[in-house]
């Protein structure tokens, strides 16, 4: 056995390669996993998700008979972050390299390549919703989650700068009410006071005389769904122009018309909407089949009869189904669900665009072929080994 | 007119007077016909037979029925297509029997019906008594939200549903039992009645009714009392029972849904005609009952119907599998593989307490092949499953059950051959055993066909074969390695002897070795369903519950991998971390259904809190002794120090 390290760095190396490491961190990951996974009954899944798994550190409310104990815990992205380098540090760098060791070295390789795959995919995945009727053509995709405040300028003939000022979601969400930031651009002739944002509201009409009123309507905070695709956000704004004149107004998602301010020629239209992103090339439905099972009104299959337009013009049909996205420069269309209505049968596709996308299919071919490499010298070292019989 | 209405009458209330006799619905032939007859039901074509069990299994709780009924003497029990026979040529008899299940028995004396013990059953006449407010009462309690439910109000929603449902089946044939010239004539004016009472039979009441209807001037002139009367008349007869079953192939080859009576008689009235095949069929049905009354009809009549339905079904390429799936009920292979996992567990167990004798040679003997019978009899049924669903083996919960029984008690057989010390004998037997029990008791508690169509993204036989039949594994090795886990407890408790420490430490190299071979499933398995995650829904991992249940899995299997590496654990410590794996197996195979929440929304299931909460409770304790085992070790090693 090698000396024990006498250097800070080495005992730094020591613990971060250490087995024990490796077994606190794995017991953290399991016990935030079964909590995240039971809370999902009572929060829905996206809350589950930020508290437990995309989270630093936690601290869950122990539920014992009836008195609820504060429990703090190390949140999923600290432990994966420390698991890399445990990993890395452990079964990588200190290992002795040796053909008994080889599997384990290829299946914790793929593990890091897996979780490489999961941070990148945390940083630079967009995912969103592409609802189309049939006939109709879009190149854009809009967020299930994030919520954007955005600014758009139009001059005086009604042409418009696509976006003078967009305002993600993570900006405002903090700010309940009492709670307000103020956001300004250099070539905007006003600052937007941001203030009261609620997840899940609905507008209505204030009472005569409530000092929260504007222009007669109040924000009325509704129950957090726990399908985030149903809340219906709302946020309070003030636009402050240079000479110091206000105006307020409330922001709705589901509002029909943006909110107008004119300075000079130039008008600007402010709204409250989901995040959204553009495709390279436009898709068009051209017809939408559901087949049902015979006599139920459970699915079998949903299909889209789709043409691909490319900036060029040029157009290529493509069918996209269930468990059959189509894959093109980068994104990933599939087959979500469909919605029907009085204006005609609706599809709706998620269009993912991950640089990640196809690693987890590698690592995981790779996992497989470290961990049976290991696994096997095992059974065969258990099967060599003489086995006492009942007649000792 | 009068004349003609009097002489009409007479020949049919002779008809009328008669009954069918109750052996010949039990005739075996007539029986084996019926079963055989293909009907549609949730999305895909079935035998009656299939149909009548689980309808059986939903309002009975078995898939057979005691029975005594002076009018059925001899007779103990009807199987489910002989009680579903009676249920429509002899309602009379059938509603005297105790059919209805109710778990809890306040369920029925809310409806004013006198209560008997707990899970006790209800005849039709019995319940028909509180009929009124059991509707008021399972309407009210339908309006509440599921979670608010107490456990007798659920008893009274689904009695309702139950009567309810049964009451129609009940009257399939009261079509054909109704005595049309004296309804109608009791109903309509004798000009009119002598009109519609053409042939005498509904199809071609339907006909003229329908013509009515489109009569505007005759409709008025009939009055409001009237009109009520034949309609009420016509959905008691005809509408309601004629929902209960779809058995007639649409003559339109590229319809894949099959028809009701209620849709061919609604048909008929709206259109005045019907494609012949369906009208032939929809009618045949109701001959059946006329044939039903003299011995040496019925036979021919069953027969030539059955064979008619049949033909249309072959010609559509809808029978294939039919009556591969007659046999695999009727061979009942899961029984079967449950009584010779027992008796292989039983005498394992007897070589086990005798080791070194001729008694535990032959007893493993016997062992072994009792064990292989059994496994031969899980495969089989399992194969069975998948050439009649024409897909792998694993889709639905129930699935899942029988095939990690096969996987644990074949790798129970192979740890066997290479031990040779009874240990995986004793195991396999012991899982086998109780996994088709399970598999069993899980059947009834969901009544609900074991064979259904599947949701849209499950329908992939790659993905099933690949992912899901490695997760399946992975659960199985755990599984496995935590019954095993429980033999080395019991074992450390009972067993003393030279021998004893020797085999506590091979005990320990097999759950090891299990463990291993569980954590490659299921980490593979994993991976494999996010990948196929990815390709459905544009996302590798998205924290739904079943996804974080297989994690779990995952992660507790490394800790335990990692925890033996690093020396942090020997033998006890192996032992009570591998109880957890099983303890968290459990939760992630079942235990993350019970939350409702999540995309794997298929494998929701209800009522299984108790079995489940009683095998967290087992492997708790069963840790807990692992800890007072590591508690007496260290004692022991203080006072030799």
């Amino acid at each position: 056995m090698s000396a024990k390290p006498t250097s800070p760095s080495g005992k730094l190396f020591a613990i971060l390669s250490s087995y024990g490491l490796a077994i606190t961190v794995l017991s953290f990951l399991l016990l935030d996993t079964f909590l995240g996974t039971i809370s999902q009954k009572d929060i829905g899944l996206l809350d589950s998700q930020r508290i437990y798994f995309d989270s630093w550190w936690l601290i869950h409310d122990l539920n014992i008979g009836g008195t609820l104990i504060p429990l703090p815990l190390p949140g999923g992205g600290l432990l994966m972050v420390i698991l890399f380098f445990n990993m890395l540090c452990g079964a990588v760098i200190r290992m002795r390299k040796g053909w008994r060791t080889i599997g384990n070295l290829i299946s914790h390789l793929a593990i890091l390549f897996m979780l490489a795959a999961g941070f990148v995919s945390f940083l630079y995945k967009t995912e969103g919703a592409m609802p189309l009727f049939e006939g109709q053509a879009s190149d854009q995709y809009q967020s299930y989650h994030e919520r954007t405040l955005e600014v758009h300028r139009y001059d005086a003939s009604g042409k418009g700068d696509d976006k003078a000022l967009i305002i993600p979601m993570k900006h405002f969400a903090d700010l309940d009410p009492g709670k307000a930031r103020t956001f300004f651009a250099k070539d905007l002739p006003f600052e937007i006071q941001v203030t009261g944002y609620q997840r899940n509201a609905n507008i209505v009409q204030a009472e005569e005389g409530e000092k929260t009123a504007i222009d007669g309507y109040r924000i009325q905070p509704v129950k957090t769904a726990k399908e985030d695709e149903a809340n219906v956000s709302a946020v309070e704004i003030a636009v402050k122009s240079k000479d110091g004149a206000e105006q307020k107004a409330i922001l709705w998602e589901r509002a029909q018309e943006p909110f107008t301010v004119k300075v000079g020629d130039i008008s600007y239209a402010i709204s409250l909407s989901r995040m959204k992103w553009k495709l390279p090339f436009a898709i068009r439905l051209n017809d939408f089949v559901r087949e049902l099972h015979p006599g139920t009104m459970k699915a079998k299959k949903f299909t889209s009869h789709v043409t691909k337009i490319s900036s060029d013009g040029k157009e290529e049909p493509k069918v996209v189904t269930m468990n059959v996205p189509v894959r093109d420069q980068g994104y990933v269309v599939y087959q979500a669900s469909f919605s029907e209505g009085s204006s005609g049968e609706q599809s709706v596709f998620t269009v993912v665009t991950n640089p990640s996308d196809q690693w987890p299919l590698w690592s995981c071919v790779a996992v497989a072929i470290g961990l049976i490499i290991t696994f096997l010298g095992h059974l065969v070292r258990f099967l060599k080994k003489p086995l006492k019989t009942k007649t000792a | 007119m009068k004349t003609f209405i009097l002489a009409l009458s007479f020949f049919t209330s002779s008809l009328f007077a008669q009954l069918p006799d109750p052996a010949l619905l039990r005739d075996k032939e007539i029986v084996a016909s019926f079963q055989s007859l293909p009907v549609q039901e949730g999305g895909r074509i079935k035998p009656l037979d299939t149909y009548a069990r689980f309808l059986l299994l939903r309002l009975h709780g078995k898939q057979s029925i005691s029975v005594d009924h002076p009018q059925l003497p001899d007779v103990k029990k009807l199987k489910a297509t002989e009680w579903l026979l009676l249920s429509w040529f002899r309602p009379d008899i059938a509603r005297d029997l105790p059919l209805f299940v109710v778990d809890n028995s306040q369920a029925v004396g809310e409806i004013g019906v006198d209560p008997k013990s707990l899970r006790d059953r209800y005849s039709w006449n019995e319940i028909v008594k509180g009929k009124q407010e059991l509707i008021k009462r399972a309407q009210s309690y339908g309006e509440l939200e599921s979670d608010q439910l107490t456990g007798v109000q659920r008893n009274v929603i689904d009695l309702a549903r139950n009567f309810f449902d049964y009451d129609a089946v009940s009257d399939f044939m009261t079509a054909a039992r109704t005595d049309w010239t004296k309804e109608i004539s009791a109903i309509l004016p004798p000009e009119l009645a002598k009109d519609m009472l053409g042939g005498g039979n509904v199809w071609d009441l339907a006909i003229k009714l329908g013509d009515l209807i489109r009569d505007q001037q005759k409709m008025t002139a009939l009055g409001e009392e009237p009109r009520a009367k034949l309609l009420e008349l016509f959905i008691n007869t005809t509408l309601r029972p004629g929902k209960t079953l779809s058995f007639i192939p649409p003559d339109d080859a590229k319809n894949d849904t099959w028809l009701q009576v209620e849709q061919t008689v609604t048909s008929l009235m709206k259109e005045g005609k019907l494609p012949e095949g369906e009208l032939r069929i929809s009618k045949t049905k109701d001959t059946l009952y006329a044939a039903s009354l003299k011995t040496e009809t019925f036979g021919p009549a069953v027969k030539s119907f059955v064979s008619d339905v049949r033909a249309t079904a072959e010609k559509r390429g809808e029978l294939k599998h039919v009556d591969r799936e007659v046999s695999y009920h009727k061979n009942d292979y899961f029984t079967n593989a449950l009584v010779w996992y027992l008796l292989g567990f039983l005498v394992a167990f007897i070589s086990l307490l005798a080791p070194k004798t001729s008694l535990s040679r032959w007893s493993a003997r016997i062992a072994w092949i009792s064990i292989l019978l059994a496994v031969g009899y899980n495969v089989w049924g399992i194969t069975q499953r998948c050439i009649i669903n024409e897909r792998p083996p694993i889709a639905t919960l129930y699935e899942t059950i029988l095939f990690i029984t096969g996987v644990v008690a074949i790798v129970g057989l192979f740890i066997e051959r290479f031990t040779r010390q009874g240990i995986g004998l004793v195991v396999a037997g012991f899982v086998g055993a109780l996994g088709m029990f399970a598999a069993n008791r899980f059947m009834a508690l969901d009544a609900r066909d074991t064979m259904p169509t599947l949701e849209a993204v499950l329908i992939t036989n790659f993905w099933l074969a690949t992912h899901v039949t490695c997760i399946n594994i992975g659960y199985a090795g755990a599984m496995l390695g935590s019954i095993t886990s429980m033999v080395y407890v019991i074992y450390r408790l009972f067993a003393r002897g030279e021998l004893v420490i020797e085999s506590r430490k091979l005990l320990t190299r097999i759950v090891y070795g299990i463990v291993c071979f569980g954590v490659l499933f299921a980490l593979v398995g994993t991976v494999l369903g996010g990948i196929w995650a990815n390709d459905s829904w544009g996302r590798f991992w998205g924290w739904d519950p079943k996804e974080n249940g297989a994690l779990m899995i995952v992660l507790m299997g490394l800790i335990i991998l990692h925890a033996r590496l690093g020396g942090y654990i020997r033998e006890i410590g192996l032992h009570a971390l591998s109880l957890m794996l099983g303890a968290i197996t459990l939760f992630s195979w079942f235990g993350v259904n019970q939350l409702g929440v999540g995309l794997h929304s298929y494998g929701f299931t209800a009522g299984i809190s108790l079995a489940l909460n009683t095998g967290y409770s087992i492997k708790f304790i069963f840790m807990f002794i692992c800890l007072c085992f590591w508690w007496n070790e260290r004692a022991a090693k203080r006072t030799l120090a």
